[in-house]
């Protein structure tokens, strides 16, 4: 079993999905792998962090009451409708295609609740290196450089990680700041992860960031030379 | 003896059905976030389940056929009423790359310095109610319920296959929401800039 195919089971090996040959594969690779079994240990603490801490809230006794009571009656006196109560606003995605869609619509939630602009929300100061500029604020579309990296390697800080050498590495761009962005796939992020020679070069990035989760929805990759205080930097660092 | 049926339904009815209102109305809560929407939810999937209660087929899960009322009820009476984005087809959004951790820490690390029990119960509600609705339900349905993934995707009418993406995608989002939270209330330092 190779990395893509252990990690695709770790969800299901959880949640004693899996048949009892695939169980033995897994775990044979969890064995052997430091990544794959980093990302099952994070997996499995989350669930079990969820069923200890998510209390089941029982339903009100006038609840159970006027539903016995409906019961009793053949639901002789229903209310008809339902739900005139308080419409909670849905916040619409902001970009349309599909792949950032799911996160949009979680992250666009996210950020109205809590509006990363205000000054006091300094996750954002964290994040974001000095040299961005805003393409659309409201979008949280923002231009960037960077560079290049494999996400995993990068963790690693050592040499090149093992299991990337046999499985491929994951795309994505390393800011100034030392913040790794993950590059979703979608059609312009695939060019950056289908080739392996851009690690390493110096890029501006356009697109839609997602500050709270570090991914960034590529709209355009530039090639940028280095700057003078860009090659100083990579030259100290030797 | 039509007398006699009914009060036989009736009282099949309730002994088979009302037993599962608590789940009923926590899963509600999450996907209407206030108690009155969430009532009225539950009030109309009992009436629903009870007006079609011939149609549930004996030995099959109650629980699983309620569940599946409610979101269908909620979908169709509520979730309308409100702006919706476009319909997405999860199964083409590509899986996420793995879960990045920033450099220093991961979910892992927060049970190795024991700080897990920093999260109040309240922080766990509130991240999980900040998933879109799917994936809010499958990690209630599995979770919470102890469901099997076929008996979530016959709730949800969807391929075995779409609940395991779910709930791992679900994870994933609320590993981050609970990093970000414990990030911002200082429970793990961030990285200096
Ligand atoms: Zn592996
Ligand atoms: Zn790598």
């Amino acid at each position: 079993m190779n990395c893509m195919k252990c990690q695709e089971n770790i969800t299901p090996y959880i949640d004693n999905e899996l048949d009892g040959k695939t169980k033995r594969e897994f775990t044979f690779h969890l064995d052997i792998c430091e990544k794959c079994s980093s990302f099952y240990k994070s997996e499995y603490l989350l669930k079990s962090f969820v069923q200890k801490r998510l209390k089941k809230i029982s339903a009100p006794d006038d609840l159970k009451e006027s539903v016995k009571e409906s019961i009793r009656s053949d639901f002789s006196y229903k209310k008809n409708l339902i739900f005139k109560k308080k419409i909670i606003p849905f916040i619409r995605p902001l970009i349309a295609y599909a792949a950032a869609a799911v996160l949009v619509v979680f992250f666009a939630t996210y950020l109205m609740s809590k509006p990363w602009q205000q000054k006091e929300v300094d996750l954002s100061k964290i994040l974001l290196p000095d040299d961005f500029t805003y393409v659309s604020k409201s979008e949280n579309k923002i231009a960037l450089t960077g560079t290049v990296v494999c996400v995993c390697c990068e963790m690693e800080k050592s040499s090149a990680h093992t299991a990337c050498i046999k499985f491929g590495h994951t795309y994505g761009l390393k800011t100034d700041n030392g913040i790794l962005w993950t590059i979703i796939k979608n059609d312009e992020g695939m060019k950056v992860i289908d080739h392996s020679n851009l690690i390493g070069t110096r890029v501006k990035i356009t697109g839609w960031f997602f500050f709270k989760s570090d991914y960034i929805d590529l709209e355009k990759l530039e090639l940028t030379s280095l700057t003078q205080s860009d090659s100083e930097i990579l030259s100290m660092n030797k | 003896m039509n007398n006699n049926s009914g009060d036989n339904k009736k009282g099949r009815f309730e002994k088979e059905a009302l037993t599962h209102i608590d789940s009923l109305y926590n899963l509600s809560l999450y996907l209407t976030k206030n108690s009155d929407d969430a009532k009225d939810l539950v009030q109309e999937t009992y009436y629903k389940a009870y007006k079609f209660f011939h149609q549930f087929q004996k030995g099959t899960s109650i629980k699983a056929w309620l569940f599946k009322i409610l979101k269908n009820t909620f979908i169709n009476l509520y979730r309308k009423r409100i702006r919706e984005p476009e319909i997405i087809d999860y199964e083409k959004v590509e899986s996420f790359i793995g879960l990045i951790k920033n450099n220093n820490f991961d979910f892992a690390r927060l049970e190795e310095d024991n700080l897990l029990n920093k999260f109040l119960s309240d922080d766990v509600v509130s991240a999980l109610s900040q998933l879109p609705d799917d994936f809010k339900i499958v990690i209630l349905l599995s979770d919470v319920e102890g469901l099997s993934y076929k008996e979530i995707a016959d709730i949800m009418e969807c391929p075995i296959g779409t609940v395991r993406s779910r709930l791992s995608r679900a994870r994933k989002m609320l590993q981050k929401i609970l990093l970000n939270y414990a990030l911002k209330q200082g429970i793990i330092k961030g990285k200096e800039k």
